[in-house]
């Protein structure tokens, strides 16, 4: 599986261009990798990396959204890339995704009257917090079958790409899925709000209610666990 | 940067899942109405304001209302039981339904040990879906995460009732930190809250400031923080202590009826989902309305609590009894002297009569929730709590065999011959955008059921009527769309008045009008282009290459109608719907085949 192998080799590295990283996807690229692989060695730069800036204006965002549409709009369309692609790999299924991001802007937006900004990333804890709720409550209410079929998994920047390797990363999406549905409950939610919500871990901690060194410590089993799974992978293609 | 490292970050981004780009938009455009569409606004607002009419029957006096009640509830039991009618039955599960929960009435018990495999078991078998825990909130109170797991994890759902210190009530940090706690409950996943215990009581709240508005002080900042933490977590009011005695200690009780209705006058009821009730005294069959040998005090009938309070709440909330029991003490030592008038009940009597409340309760309409007390309590003693038990001393447990009865039956008998079908509760405009207030469930013959009805409204919340639905009619799901556009834009389809044609007039064939609006009247001028012919010196290749055609301006249909306009980003692509008289349409087809360009000249109504 290229994606497996991709991933290990990410484990192992130690010499990546960070810069070239946050270039190119500033809150995707897994800084806990480096925190809990390598010794820290790169924990101040990784830092601004792992990240998706706040919106530099976000406060004065909020204050207007009641007024301006145009204000709502742009916190809207800076939040949903992130809030789907945490819910996408919490639920699996794009038809799930779907519903239930629609439910956490809904929340959002009745809730919005009762949001007070307390500083730097407190929106975007608000923000995760109530997906993570309405994640829980997805699977409260229904019985999921994990076996998740290719026509059903969300799209995965298939855009521009030809058939064999737009498959590919279909596949890729599926298999990553399958492996943190793998991982302890509360290691998914931490792990996808890291890499896909883009939270920091402070902010994590705020979402779920935890102290911010369980989470790190959390984070850093689950990549634990993932390697792990990995490694088994590979004695089994061996 | 070299090639490995460009592989890696390629395989990263490709993993990102991405949502559809149409999806992104169509929310967009839905959540810009939720927030600024006046018009939207003030409709939730009339929903959300609009109570149920007061039924005559809580004008009776309370005997005789209750009787009345009882009537109807064995009425509804036999029109269930017995052949259906032609006609739909309204009204028999009619309810105001919550959205959390499933179903239009649910029921569970009070544990003492959730992770109990014997109560879990004992729970099962009566077909209970939620479990109650106590909890008494300090500052070193345990966290609610561990007993939510333990109840999640046994496929429950879970009600908290959060005691706190009634000494400290005046403290406003002590306050605060107690709201946070319930707001922590139910941000790790408490499914409802019940704020406090039987506030109505000294014991539970400041002597000589027993009252419900007081309480509406505390429930007001539960209800904010705990929503803000988590929407999906129900709140519900503390269940006052059924009594009458205040008159005989002034200062330390207050009666339940009066201090609900205090509640309700400080606006309370718009900080609950539920109004919390509880009966732990009966000691006759919960359908008698009469014959109690204590006295005819509302508080010893099931009946006449649910009057009761309902009256008192103008049926603008569902009630959730959060503690129902009776009291026996068969294989136990006799009761304590205050608890004497249970002493002829058997268990027999306790299963039967926790069933039959149940079913009544179920098919009342007004109560959405029971929760027995109690299912596995062993303290008998002063606080004889183990006559309650469901699980009796000697592990039996005939009131789960009851429940277990009115289970398969609640599950057996509606779907035999009846189904159940989404109804509207209002009259609802076309446009409008679709919320659990507005539907109710019927339950109606098969043969009776139009084809593409619903069932089960909870897929279809948020989505928009494409037309107008009147009071009772089913909703079908072609009249809903999940498109958020404007009602101006939406598809008019279902709005064609009787006797006029709709027809689609391609975009490009009509010079765009951006001060149209549907439902504007308007008439219809064609762009013709005229050659003059000379039919003797003429031929058709001539006029082609010698004659330039001269624009005539024809105003060809009067008073049609706009259904549908395109909307902004169909400006290229999209399509108006115009309705005509039949007369017309043939006319405005011919035009539309011919490619005539279209003017539409808006006119007055």
């Amino acid at each position: 599986m290229r994606y497996a192998s991709s991933l290990w080799a990410m484990i192992g590295k130690s010499d990546l261009n960070i810069k070239a990283v946050r270039e190119i996807s500033p809150f995707l690229f897994p800084c806990a990798v480096f925190r809990a692989k390598m010794r820290f060695k790169y924990a101040e730069r990784c830092h601004e990396a792992e990240t998706m800036p706040e919106l530099a204006n976000e406060r004065e965002l909020l204050q207007k959204i009641h007024a301006e549409p145009e204000a709502f709009r742009q916190l809207y369309r800076h939040y949903f890339p992130r809030v789907y692609a945490y819910v996408a790999y919490r639920v699996g299924r794009r038809q799930d995704a779907e519903d239930v991001v629609a439910e956490v802007f809904v929340n959002m937006v009745a809730g919005l009257k009762h949001f007070e900004y307390r500083g730097a990333g407190s929106f975007a804890a608000w923000l995760f917090r109530i997906a993570h709720n309405q994640v829980n409550q997805f699977y409260r209410d229904v019985t999921i079958n994990q076996q998740i079929s290719l026509d059903e998994i969300p799209d995965v920047a298939v855009d521009a790409l030809p058939p064999d390797q737009a498959l590919m990363r279909r596949e890729n999406f599926a298999h990553l899925f399958s492996m943190i549905t793998a991982l302890a409950p509360r290691r998914q939610e931490i792990i996808t709000l890291k890499f896909f919500a883009g939270l920091r871990n402070q902010e994590i901690a705020a979402v779920l209610n935890l102290d911010e060194r369980t989470v790190a410590s959390h984070l850093s089993r689950a990549l634990d666990d993932l390697r792990s799974q990995y490694e088994l992978e590979k004695e089994h293609e061996s | 940067m070299n090639d490995n490292d460009q592989q890696i970050i390629d395989d990263l981004v490709a993993t990102m899942p991405q949502a559809n780009a149409e999806f992104q938009r169509q929310l967009e455009d839905r959540l810009m109405l939720e927030l600024y569409t006046e018009e939207n606004g003030r409709k939730n607002e009339m929903i959300h304001t609009k109570t149920a009419p007061v039924r005559p029957l809580s004008k009776l006096p309370l005997t005789l209302a209750a009787a009345v009640l009882a009537v109807i509830l064995v009425s509804s039991v036999l029109v269930f039981r017995s052949t259906p009618s032609a006609q739909p039955i309204l009204g028999a599960q009619a309810t105001d339904t919550l959205i959390s929960f499933e179903s239009a009435f649910q029921y569970g018990g009070q544990v003492i040990d959730p992770r109990s495999e014997g109560t879990l078991s004992a729970m099962q078998r009566a077909g209970m879906t939620w479990m109650k825990y106590q909890m008494t909130y300090s500052e070193s109170a345990d966290e609610p995460e561990k007993i939510i797991d333990a109840v999640h994890d046994a496929n429950f759902k879970v009600l908290l009732q959060v005691q706190g210190d009634p000494a400290r009530l005046n403290q406003a940090d002590y306050v605060n930190n107690y709201v946070k706690w319930l707001a922590d409950a139910a941000l790790v996943g408490a499914d409802a809250i019940e704020v406090w215990s039987e506030p109505n009581l000294d014991r539970n709240w400041m002597k000589d400031e027993i009252g419900g508005a007081a309480y509406v002080d505390l429930l007001r900042q539960a209800y904010e923080a705990i929503k803000i933490a988590n929407p999906n977590t129900l709140v519900i009011s503390a269940a006052p202590a059924p009594t009458g005695a205040e008159a005989a200690f002034p200062g330390q009780v207050m009666n339940d009826d009066r201090w609900l209705r205090e509640v309700v006058e400080s606006g309370g009821l718009q900080y609950m989902d539920c109004v919390g009730a509880q009966y732990v005294e009966g000691v006759i069959p919960p359908g008698k309305t009469s014959g109690d040998p204590r006295d005819d005090y509302y508080t010893r009938y099931f009946g006449g609590m649910v009057l009761a309070y309902q009256e008192i709440i103008n049926d603008q909330k569902p009630l959730c009894f959060t503690s129902l029991g009776y009291l026996s003490d068969d294989g136990l030592p006799a009761l304590p002297a205050p608890f004497a008038w249970a002493e002829n009940i058997t268990v027999g009597q306790q299963a039967a009569w926790l069933g039959e409340a149940v079913r009544l309760a179920s098919m009342s309409g007004k109560v959405q929730l029971i929760i027995v007390w109690n299912v596995d309590f062993t303290q008998y003693d002063d606080a004889p709590f183990a006559g309650y038990a469901m699980i009796r001393p000697d592990g039996s447990c005939p009131a789960c065999d009851a429940l277990e009865v009115f289970s398969v039956d609640s599950n057996l008998f509606p779907p035999t011959n009846l189904q159940p079908v989404v109804v509207a509760r209002y009259d609802l405009a076309a446009g409008t955008q679709i919320n659990e207030d507005m539907l109710t469930t019927v339950y109606w013959p098969p043969s009776s059921i139009p084809e593409e009805s619903i069932s089960d409204a909870r897929d279809f919340i948020g989505q928009y009527l494409s037309q107008e639905i009147t009071r009772w009619q089913p909703i079908l799901k072609n009249q809903l769309s999940t498109v958020t556009r404007p009602l101006q834009y939406q598809n008019g389809s279902g709005l064609i008045p009787m006797g006029w044609v709709g027809i689609i007039v391609p975009n490009q064939q009509i010079q765009f009008n951006p001060l149209l609006e549907r439902g504007d009247k308007v008439d219809i001028v064609g762009n013709f282009l005229f050659v003059d012919i000379d039919e003797d010196a003429q031929s058709a290749a001539t006029i082609a290459v010698t004659q330039e055609p001269r624009l005539v301006e024809q105003n060809v249909i009067q008073g049609a109608g706009v259904l549908r306009l395109p909307y902004s980003n169909e400006i290229d692509s999209g399509a108006y719907m115009i309705t005509v008289s039949p007369e017309d349409a043939v006319i405005l087809n011919w035009l539309i085949a011919s490619r005539i360009p279209l003017e539409l000249v808006q006119t007055p109504d």
